[in-house]
Order: C-alpha cells, then structure tokens, then sequence
C-alpha cells in the first residue's frame, strides 16, 4: 500500500513489477508532502517528508528487509538473540538460566499467533472479543500488535539460538481484547487474571481518559491479591493515558537508540530534534508524559514476532513488554520474592514497582518523560537466584522455594521522628532500597 | 406470575453467600417458583457465586418460598430488564431486537407498579399494557453511550469517608432511575482476592443519553460513579506536526477506515484498524 499526500490523498496498491500510479490533485505551486509506504512483515516502512516526486516521472524506494540489515539486525533471525532494547536493559547480561519459570503473565492484546515458531509454547488464552469470553480464537491474531509484544516478553527459539524474549519460561495466558476493546472488556480481563492468580498484567493499550474509577476499583482488587500492572503509557504525546495513569499500574514511557532503523521510515520521524539526545537515545515525539511516568523502556523500531514472520514496531506499546518481561525475571529470580515477598499481597507489588524503579539509570530527559530511568538488569546479576521449576504462589500462599531470604530487618528514623519498620533489601547499585513494611497503597507504582 | 429478586439480608459477604446457595437450591423443591435465569448468565449478572437470584413465582409459591426463608432474605418484586442485560455483550442481535421493538427500553414502565412478564414478548406486546405504552413506536435514541455505574469502594471510599453500596443495592438503585442495564462484571469474592478483607464491587454497563448521564451524575449519591465506558486503542500513533492548513479528501481527523492491503507476496494482508491521524488527518499509519 502506498500513499501519496499533499492537500489531497492518493493511495494505491503496487502491481507485479512493483508499480504503482498516484494521481494526487495538486494545487498551483504545490508539491507532494509525505509518502508513506506500508509494507507488511519482514521489512521497515517508507516513510519520506517532502518527496522529491515529479509528476509523470517515476519515483523509486526500495523498504529494507529485516533480513538484510546487518548493521542492525546482524544475523537475523537465525543467530539474532537480543535486540536493541534488551540489550539495552542488559537481558545479555543475567544467567541464562534466569528465564521467568514460575511466572504468569497475561497480555491483554490482540491475541498471539502461537503458531510462530517463538511463541509455540503458549498453551493458554482467551477471546474477549466474544461473549463470556466463550468460543473465539485467542490465537488467530488480526492486528500483529498482540503477537508483537508476545514476543518481547516471552520469545523462545526452539534451538536456543534465534530471537529470547525476556522471560522464555514465564507461563503466559494470553486475553484478546482487539478488535474492539473497550473498559467493560478490560475489567472482565482483570478479573479473570485475578481468578487465574496472574501475577504480572502486561497491557499496551489506552485511552485517552485521565480516569475511569470502575476500572481503577477492578485493579486496585486485583492489586491487593498481588496482581502487578505495566502498562504503556500512550503515544498521544500528551499526557499520560489510561490505564497508565492509574495509581496502581507501573506507566512505561518509551525511549528510541537512533541507528537501529533505516532512514526514511516512520521510527526516523519520531526524533524530535528540539529535544536532547543522550548516547544516541532519544526520547520519541510521541511519548505520553507527565508525573505518572515511573520507567521507560525501548520503544522506537523494535523488530519482535508477528503473524507469519517479524515486525519491526514503535510505540509504548512495545516498551510496556520490555518492563513487563524485566518484572517476570525479577519476580522469579530476585531474592526479595522468595522471602519477605513471597505472599500474593499488594505489598509484593509494591515491592515489585519499588525494585524496578531502583534498578533503574536515571536519563536526562526530564522525569515526566522517563520516570526513574532506564531499568537494567545488569547490577543484578550476580544477585538474582535460578529457579528450580516451582509453580506460581496462590492467594495467601507462599512459594515453597527453599531459599532464606537475604532482607534484614531495620527500623528506620521517619521524618517527624517516628519510626517505620521495614525492610533493607540488598542492591547492587544506588545503595539499598527501603520496602515499607505493610506498605498501603497510595502513589503505587508512581514516579514519586 | 410475578418476576422478583432475592437478596440475602446478611452484612458479612461469605453469610450472603451461604444464604443465596441454600435458597437456591429450596427454589427448585418449592413448586410454583423458577430460577429466571440459570447457569452462566446468573454468573454473569449476578456474580460468581450470585449474590442475588431473580425468580418468577406464582402466590402460593412465593408464600411458601418466604414461609421457608423467614427473615433471613428480602424478596423484592423485580422489574423486567431488556433481554441484552443477561450476559456480557449487547451482540448485533439483540441491537437488532432492541431496534425492532416498539417500545424503547428507556420507555419501560414506571418501576414502582407491579412486575408483569419479563420476556421481550411481553414487554412489546401491546396488549399487554396499552394504556401505559406509547401510542407510537418511538425509535431508540441514537445518542445513547455505554456508561459503566460503580459504588465508590476500596481505598478511594475509605479516603473520601464513603460507604460501598452492595452490588444487589447498586443495580436496585439503577433500576429505579429507569437507566438500561446491558451488561455486568460482577464483583470478586474475597476467597478469590485472596487477601483479607479485600473486595471488589464490580459494576453495570448502562445506556444511557449523554446529557442525561450528566444530570445524574449531579444528582445519584456521592458513593456511586457513572462514567463514560470508553474504547481502548491499542496505541495511537504521535501527534501531528504537519501544518494544519493541510487538509486530505479522505476522510476526517478521527476516523477508522478499513483497507485491504496487500504483503510483498501478493497476498491480501488485513489490517482491521487503519487510523487517519492528527487534526487534519495527515498521517495514515498501520497497526500502530
């Protein structure tokens, strides 16, 4: 599908050779503004301002196949194993072995096509697009978007060499919600997670609401029976949208590496060039923002499964999968959750959102756009903990792992002179983090 | 026959439990008494297990039901609810019988007479009540949305010093404000969240007209919440920067356009959702 823009729009499909005719009416003096070529699966879209197009001369662009970008893609996918974003939070860097097993994650999306050689191992899902979530097909994925982000979290090559995703291991239970999804269908996802004992909501979806309290009663439920959020916080450019916004949900901003996309594609056109870069990150234009920013993640190109072969994507949207998969490993492999934690309650989400905003590098490009930082897993490596294959805690129950916990308890000074015991929880970097004890929750999961 | 509810009188959730299921299954031993709605669906509306139970009964039969329970219930006479309340989704169907019945669901008659038949039959029937119905079919008001009504609860209430209203209080309260109930998601239990002390209200799917929404959002008690239910994207693409004098035929800022579009393969590709962008629709982005 091409498309041609100026005052008017012309689109059209190309033939066999490649062809295509646009007739756009141009007004006098006028020229072409924006070519956008979409071209589906295994290749960057086209994405040029201000073609040089002549009319009635031929004006040629060639899309770039995932597969023949070494410099950013090298190998792929056969020997592709991190892409830009994981390694950028340091996937590379923990034990193999650290693999989410014992996890469950929900991805409330469009589905997952688990016939993608990566994504075989889903076994479980609902169509909340139907009735009762009865009948449908969870796995018939129309959109990519869901498959897409399936990927980031959860990607496991059959040979262990092709594309990882951060928790290869995590159980993951898919709930289609799109085409169509709207807050009654969120709330009936939530609840169902609930009943499901899903530990970790991965939700790259929004609206462009400040608040919906029926949603909002739903999840602070589910937080309290240990149901964490990460939720993307929208790609509006504008204030952070809901669910992100809500107090009990983790908001993920999203953050771009130039040189991991082609020129002329759409992900080039999110640089904002009033903004800052820092190493050659940059904070994308469409971004949400505001103070309920607690993390950002890798969100511009980023080349993940899809229906029938792979996508390189943009948005929040693919950033929320980065941290949601970060969060499985840390709720499977981080000492804190075998001890102090272990119990299905808020205070284990707490302390979730707690860590992951304390492993995270704080970057300049304000805290309403990037919350804590950058979360890394790197400092944590010799710390996080190999799991024997143990299932997922039930409400108030406790993983039987036979680990003793490292957490020692102190009582720290408070600001009037009383006192709050809690806990001193060992980090490699930023000195230790202070989880409260029976902590409430108010500015969960907040940049506060 | 008449249409009723049955709500158990306890204040502790679990005890409301217990006295549900028990008059649940004495429903099935008294004659002249019938569960209205059953497996599933009762799940649906009324939540899992249902904290509440709609039965028609004939005199005799309701006499024995209430001689069986004494005080322990309160059997209230229940008002017919149009056929799409019962379940998750108002599907394309039941759009289509909500259109073709002649008497509008926000026409339904004042709730505080006596409860008639609650089939859709019944409820378009003209004979069945002329003098109180319409003289005219009066077409659905297509301005209606979907607003989902809450009892404030959890942390929120015990912030602003509200009290939770039940869920069976909340649909009650709906009812008699004449607000069209098309959907449930019913509340969890606290054997289900697990923690002590936890619970989680749920909330009804209403229809109701913008401007009237807005009155009642003035006027319902400070513990209940009526807002708007909205669609999710599943994310939208920047912010338009192009100069907005640009203006393109197609189609306005906002809209959703469906294209078949064709893979490199020469197959046809479907994209369900292609968004025109920004105010003066100049971007046109995919699955985004």
């Amino acid at each position: 599908m091409v498309q041609l823009a100026s005052d008017g729009l012309s689109e059209g499909k190309t033939d066999a050779s490649g062809l295509v005719t646009l007739n756009l009416v141009l007004a006098p003096g006028g020229r072409a503004r924006l070519l956008y070529v979409d071209v589906p699966r295994d290749h960057w879209d086209i994405y040029v301002q201000d073609p040089d197009i002549a009319p009635g001369q031929t004006y040629e662009v060639r899309a770039k196949s995932l597969f023949e970008m070494p410099e950013i893609l090298p190998n792929f996918p056969a020997e592709f194993r991190f892409g830009w974003g994981q390694r950028l939070m340091e996937l590379d860097r923990i034990p193999a072995d650290c693999d989410g097993a014992g996890v469950r994650i929900a991805i409330i999306d469009s589905g997952a096509d688990r016939t993608h050689p990566l994504l075989q191992h889903i076994q479980q899902g609902f169509d909340a697009t139907q009735d009762n979530m009865i009948g449908g097909n969870w796995a018939q994925d129309l959109i990519g978007h869901g498959t897409h982000c399936a990927g980031i979290i959860t990607a496991r090559p059959a040979d262990g060499h092709a594309m990882r995703g951060f928790a290869p291991a995590a159980e993951i239970i898919v709930f289609k919600i799109f085409p169509g999804g709207d807050f009654t269908a969120l709330a009936r996802c939530i609840n169902r997670c609930v009943e499901l004992q899903v530990d970790i909501v991965s939700l790259s979806l929004g609206a462009s609401v400040s608040a919906n309290l029926a949603v909002d009663q739903t999840m602070e439920a589910a937080v309290r029976s240990g149901v964490a959020f990460v939720v993307a916080a929208g790609n509006s450019g504008s204030d952070v949208q809901y669910p992100a916004s809500s107090r009990f949900a983790m908001a993920v901003a999203a953050l771009g590496a130039q040189g991991m996309f082609p020129e002329n594609t759409y992900d080039e056109s999110t640089i904002d060039p009033t903004l800052p870069m820092v190493e050659a990150l940059f904070s994308p234009n469409f971004t949400c923002r505001g103070p309920q920013v607690a993390v950002t993640a890798p969100g511009v190109s980023i080349v993940s499964s899809w229906p029938n072969g792979y996508n390189p994507d943009s948005g929040t949207s693919m950033a929320a999968p980065h941290v949601t998969g970060l969060a499985a490993l840390l709720l499977a492999h981080h000492p804190i959750f075998r001890g102090q934690f272990r119990e299905r309650n808020a205070a284990r989400v707490n302390a979730l959102y707690q860590l992951i905003r304390s492993i995270s590098v704080p970057i300049a490009f304000g805290a309403d756009r990037v919350g804590a930082g950058i979360p890394r897993l790197g400092t944590l490596a010799a710390t996080l903990m190999p799991t024997q294959k143990q299932p997922a805690a039930g409400p108030g129950q406790t993983l039987p792992f036979g680990t003793s916990s490292p957490i020692s308890p102190v009582v720290l000074s408070g600001g009037q002179g009383g006192v709050q015991p809690g806990f001193l929880v060992p980090q490699a970097i930023g000195g230790p983090i202070f989880v409260p004890q029976g902590v409430g929750l108010g500015g969960f999961g907040q940049n506060t | 026959m008449g249409n009723f509810l049955v709500a158990a009188k306890a204040s502790d959730p679990a005890e409301r439990i217990r006295v549900i299921q028990q008059v649940r299954a004495l429903i099935d031993q008294i004659p002249g008494v019938r569960l209205r709605v059953q497996g599933d669906a009762l799940d649906s509306a009324f939540g899992n297990p249902p904290q509440a139970l709609p039965i028609e009964a004939d005199e005799a039969g309701l006499t024995a039901l209430q001689n069986a329970v004494g005080d322990l219930v309160a059997i209230d006479p229940d008002t017919p609810l149009h056929p799409s309340s019962v379940g998750s989704r108002r599907t394309n169907r039941t759009k289509q019988m909500a259109q073709n019945n002649t008497r509008p669901v926000a026409e339904k008659k004042d709730p505080t007479s006596t409860p008639t038949a609650s089939s859709p039959a019944g409820a378009s029937s003209p004979a069945s009540g002329a003098s109180s119905l319409p003289q005219a079919p009066i077409p659905l008001k297509a301005a209606k949305r979907q607003y989902l009504i809450s009892s404030i609860g959890g942390s929120t209430a015990a912030a602003l010093g509200l009290q939770s209203l039940p869920q069976v209080n909340l649909r009650d309260t709906i009812r008699r404000l004449d607000i069209d109930i098309v959907g449930v998601v019913p509340g969890l239990l606290p054997a289900t969240l697990g923690a002590l002390g936890s619970t989680s209200g749920g909330f009804f799917v209403t229809e109701i007209e913008p401007a009237r929404a807005e009155a009642l959002r003035k006027n319902v008690p400070p513990n209940i919440a009526i807002e708007e239910n909205h669609r999710l994207g599943y994310g939208d693409p920047p912010m338009s920067k192009v100069d907005p004098r640009t203006s393109l035929s197609l189609a306005a800022a906002g809209v959703t356009q469906t294209f078949p579009i064709n893979g490199p393969d020469r197959r046809e590709r479907w994209h369900p959702d292609r968004r025109c962008y920004g105010p003066t629709c100049e971007r046109w982005i995919v699955g985004r």
